[in-house]
């Protein structure tokens, strides 16, 4: 597998709004993490959801942020944080 | 075709006497369609839906109490949930990848899926209505500690919370903390203690 | 933004300032902000929303079956179906019908519009099962 990141990286989640189908959850685009694990290649979501082959597979990260950097005045322990599995399409080095 | 139907939202008026609502002709027109058609027999659908009927959370409850029992099966759930599900449960899991995500005195897990209702239902059945909800995909990722009083747990300050968000090919399932007070106790002793909820990360599992 | 179109205008030598005037004032302004980033209906993770309402419900067998067919049809002997797919169909109903469908209703309407969009089954074979179906239950 040709990973571009490994776990400890910090990596930033586009901030792109594209049409149709995708994986990657509004609320973390354009924030910064830090990838957890590397879950293996699969096949593209976006092609994958027009019956297209979604190929070639690419790598599938989990990604880390902390919560006080996701939502403004984030009430709880300031370490609380949200685990989000994102593509690596979806990725660029923070 | 009467059904007790509890749903969380706001729903359209169905009539929930002898008429199926509109769905539910559609529902029954492709699956007839389909079956004409050879995509699949009669017996296949029966077959899956009594497949999916024996998944429940009972499954996921021995699970968790052969790794509080068994310190190296904890170890490969940790390391790989699909494999030792199947291990331990001598089923097919697939296409399920399940990921195990272990509470401790430091740190709590949750689950959701902001996007739709992606849950680890070969291992644990068919999510609650509450999953699914509005209500619970918006606010279990940002504030994650209000929904978990709302289920009645109290996570103290300094553990953290973490939620995890199945966005795409992963499942997960929380393995709770073996609580206090079950020394000695035989694994299906434990597993009753364990609930769907625990699983989820809604609950902790509680001795008395 | 098109432009509008404007009437060819006879030369009035006295409001040629004041067209001119008028017709730089009417092109459009800098692009809104908020229209570049759209967000789907379904994505709602952090948006704001009421306590959550503890309810389930045992399924129905028309819910089962359409969650057998959706296993069914996305398994390696079929690939008619598979979760990206269901998902983009549920993602693609308006907002109202999104809130008010309940979660297989939501399904069947997903996987019927991605059979009809393989052409494994029409309009017209589903419009007249589906009339069958009633008159038999009426």
């Amino acid at each position: 597998m040709n990973a571009r990141f490994a776990p400890g990286d910090r990596v930033r989640v586009l901030a792109a709004y594209p049409p149709g189908h995708c994986r990657t959850p509004y609320y973390c685009r354009g924030h910064a993490g830090v990838v957890e694990r590397v879950c293996g290649e699969f096949g593209n979501p976006e092609q994958l959801a027009y019956a297209l082959s979604g190929d070639p597979p690419r790598p599938l990260y989990r990604v880390r942020f902390e919560q006080r950097e996701l939502w403004p005045g984030y009430r709880g322990r300031p370490l609380d944080c949200v685990e989000i599995e994102i593509f690596q399409h979806w990725l660029e080095p923070a | 075709m009467a059904r007790a139907h509890h749903h969380d939202h706001v729903h359209a008026p169905i009539d929930h006497g002898a008429t199926p609502g509109e769905y539910e002709f559609l529902a029954e027109a492709l699956r007839q369609l389909l079956e004409e058609k050879g995509v699949f027999t009669a017996a296949e659908l029966r077959e899956q839906i009594d497949n999916m009927d024996s998944r429940s959370p009972a499954l996921g409850a021995r699970m968790v109490a052969r790794a509080w029992t068994d310190p190296e099966y904890k170890r490969r759930l940790l390391a790989d949930g699909s494999a030792a599900a199947e291990e331990l449960l001598g089923i097919p899991v697939a296409p399920l990848r399940l990921i195990v995500v272990e509470n401790t005195a430091a740190l709590h897990n949750m689950i959701v899926c902001t996007l739709c209702s992606c849950y680890p239902r070969n291992v644990l059945g068919l999510p609650p209505d509450w999953y699914k909800s509005r209500e619970y995909r918006s606010r279990a990722v940002s504030e994650p500690r209000a929904v978990l009083a709302e289920f009645g747990t109290r996570i103290p300050d300094a553990v953290e919370v973490r939620v995890h968000d199945s966005t795409a090919e992963m499942r997960y399932l929380v393995l709770p903390a073996r609580p206090e007070g079950t020394a000695g106790w035989s694994e299906e002793r434990l597993a009753a203690i364990v609930t769907r909820d625990c699983m989820v990360g809604v609950a902790v599992p509680k001795a008395g | 933004m098109a432009k509008k179109k404007r009437k060819a205008a006879k030369a009035k030598p006295a409001k040629a300032g004041r067209r001119a005037a008028r017709t730089k004032a009417s092109r459009p302004q800098a692009p809104r902000p908020e229209a570049k980033t759209v967000r789907g209906h379904h994505d709602m993770g952090g948006l704001p929303a009421g306590a959550v309402k503890k309810r389930e419900h045992d399924y129905a067998l028309w819910e089962k079956r359409v969650d057998a067919m959706m296993v069914l049809l996305s398994d390696r002997k079929r690939r008619l179906m598979n979760t990206d797919m269901l998902r983009r169909g549920i993602e693609s109903l308006p907002a109202d019908a999104y809130d008010r469908m309940s979660y297989y209703e939501r399904w069947i309407h997903s996987i019927a519009t991605m059979m009809l969009e393989r052409g494994v089954v029409t309009r017209a074979e589903l419009d007249a099962r589906i009339a069958k179906l009633k008159r038999a239950a009426a």
